[in-house]
């Protein structure tokens, strides 16, 4: 396979395609490349006409930023969910990962990442100006801030918060503790700080 | 502790070295050049997942090969564990006892090993930087979980020191970028008090283990006295996480018109030093050299002492190319610390020293990437 190391061709080509996909490298990508060539015609075309009907179906929801196929999407659509809590989260996955829980039932609003200096985001390049707009219009009676709990989830938590206290309405940010059916001992120091922290009456 | 084998592969100028290790002190001998020093690197290694010649692992592969193996058997109180260390370009896979380490602190911490080298000297009159390696060196050895909390701490700096250049170099609305700071302020400040609580814990007992230990290897009446200089200002000897938050807040907040116009944060862990006071007078610019020698010895003596505290465990000691800096007494009190340890290697360019060494002892010879043990 001299064509593909050298990176041009119709192999070499989808090669160079699927390494830009996050997390996957030469190797990965010329596995998959090798895994396509030998199968079916029928799967091969099924493969490349769903990843075609995903992006010409698939779409940030107008108003949360969630991605769906319906605009505005299911849950903002879903006339039970209005005027409850509003959780902000940082990614759709965040949001589907909080969805399949079923312990949320408000809608949501998807900020398309964190402040991240190093990579050049502010809070111009996230969906924050949405987020005001809709906190006036759908009056909630709370914003749950539920970003990753790294330095740059926190810091974007801390800046929304400065950001929407003055607007009158509660911010609250989700807790931080120990996992269920998880031991104490394989805690980490800094989780099983912040759950003694976060502790509770039972 | 000790390490009760060693298998080296393409590391460095060994190809190949397989050497079985009894307690007692390893004397290597041979020019400069042989790779006496290598086996000290490879030592520590497996004991801090890096060298202390502060260099990329990868830098370590022999010329011509693309993966280097280290690997120990390492005995405590009856104990073996085998530690292997492989590693090349992208590549860095630690193993304990055969199973993969998902992180590298999962690593450090089976082997303790204290060095001492020429280079150590530098810890005195060097820059700030050294002293801080030197203490954070030490936590990382006794704290295993302090490798994740100074990994997230540098992350948050680089992030806070990222927005204060852009805000050095822009005219933005200065509301605006208060808000901006404000938000980076609450992660950074939880972030360096985690680095900090441990820092001045472990300080605290370097210091008190460290006048002991200098007193009595001096044996004159200078006092040493060693301080840790907070960037955030004077702080009790002992401060509560609540004290350590409070002064890095008043200082931050003091600080901010200069950190927004020089572009970086001017508080916290990575602005701190330990300041080493002899008699009463600043080591760095007042010691001699000779008394300079006495500080670092008291100073790796303290950290062998620390472990046994903390882990009651003896470090493996490694003493690089001992003749070179010591004069005859010192490195006779040196030769009397290694027999603290239950094992030493030591390098040295010729054997003269072996008289001076009080322990059961074994020399090697070593030249161009051999190692040959003596009768």
């Amino acid at each position: 396979m001299t064509i593909a190391r050298k990176g041009t061709g119709a192999f070499g080509r989808l090669v160079k395609e699927l390494k830009r996909i996050p997390g996957i490298g030469t190797k990965s990508a010329e596995r998959i490349a090798f895994h396509v060539v030998k199968l079916p015609d029928e799967l091969a075309f099924a493969l490349s006409d769903a990843i075609r009907h995903l992006k010409e179906r698939v779409r940030p929801c107008a108003v949360c930023g969630n991605l769906s196929e319906s605009n505005p999407c299911e849950i903002c659509a879903d006339e039970q969910r209005r005027g409850r809590a509003l959780c902000v989260v940082e990614e759709t996955n965040d949001l589907w990962a909080i969805e399949s829980s079923g312990a949320f039932a408000g809608r949501y609003h998807v900020l398309g990442g964190a402040l991240s200096p190093l990579d050049g985001v502010g809070p111009e390049r996230l969906r924050i100006g949405e987020l005001v707009q809709r906190i006036q219009e759908e009056a909630p009676e709370e914003i749950i801030v539920a970003t990753n709990p790294t330095a740059e989830g926190e810091a974007t938590a801390h800046y929304l918060a400065c950001l929407l206290r003055p607007l009158g309405v509660r911010v609250t940010r989700i807790a931080r503790g120990v996992p269920m059916g998880g031991d104490l001992e394989y805690a980490d120091p800094v989780t099983m700080a912040k759950a003694l922290q976060g502790r509770a009456d039972v | 502790m000790n390490v009760a084998s060693l298998s080296l592969r393409a590391f460095r100028n060994y190809r190949r070295l397989d050497l079985d290790f009894a307690t007692g002190v390893h004397l290597f001998v041979g020019a400069n050049g042989q790779g006496k020093t290598n086996l000290l690197e490879a030592v520590y290694l497996l004991s801090a997942g890096s060298s202390f010649r502060a260099m990329r692992p990868e830098c370590l592969v022999q010329h011509g090969e693309s993966l280097a193996e280290v690997t120990a058997m390492v005995s405590e109180q009856g104990q073996d564990t085998q530690l292997a260390f492989r590693f090349g370009r992208g590549l860095r896979a630690a193993r304990v006892d055969e199973t993969p380490c998902r992180r590298l602190s999962d690593f450090v911490g089976h082997l303790s090993c204290v060095i001492f080298s020429a280079e150590d000297l530098a810890l005195i009159s060097g820059p700030p930087a050294l002293r801080r390696r030197f203490l954070d060196r030490i936590i990382f050895g006794l704290h295993s979980e302090y490798l994740g909390i100074a990994r997230g701490f540098s992350q948050v700096l680089r992030q806070r020191n990222a927005l204060l250049r852009k805000l050095s170099t822009t005219t933005s609305p200065s509301a605006e970028s208060e808000a901006f700071l404000d938000a980076w302020d609450e992660p950074y400040i939880a972030a360096a008090v985690r680095v900090l609580a441990l820092r001045w814990e472990v300080f605290a007992r370097l210091a008190d283990a460290v006048c002991a230990l200098h007193e009595q290897i001096s044996g004159d009446v200078d006092s040493l006295r060693l301080s840790y200089r907070a960037s955030a200002g004077a702080a009790s000897s002992a401060p509560t996480e609540d004290a350590l938050r409070g002064s890095l807040e008043t200082a931050l907040r003091r600080r901010r018109a200069e950190e927004k116009s020089r572009g970086a944060t001017l508080v916290g862990p990575h602005r701190d030093d330990l300041a080493i006071v002899l008699a009463g007078r600043e080591a760095a610019s007042h010691a001699s050299r000779g008394q300079i020698k006495g500080i670092v010895l008291a100073l790796k003596l303290a950290e062998m002492e620390l472990y046994r505290r903390y882990h009651d465990r003896r470090p493996v000691l490694l003493v690089d190319d001992v003749a070179a800096e010591f004069d005859r007494t010192r490195s006779e009190r040196l030769f009397e610390l290694m027999a603290w340890a239950d094992q030493a290697f030591v390098t040295a360019t010729s054997d003269e020293v072996v008289p001076r060494i009080g322990a059961r002892y074994q020399v090697y010879h070593v030249e161009s990437g051999s190692v040959e043990r003596r009768a």
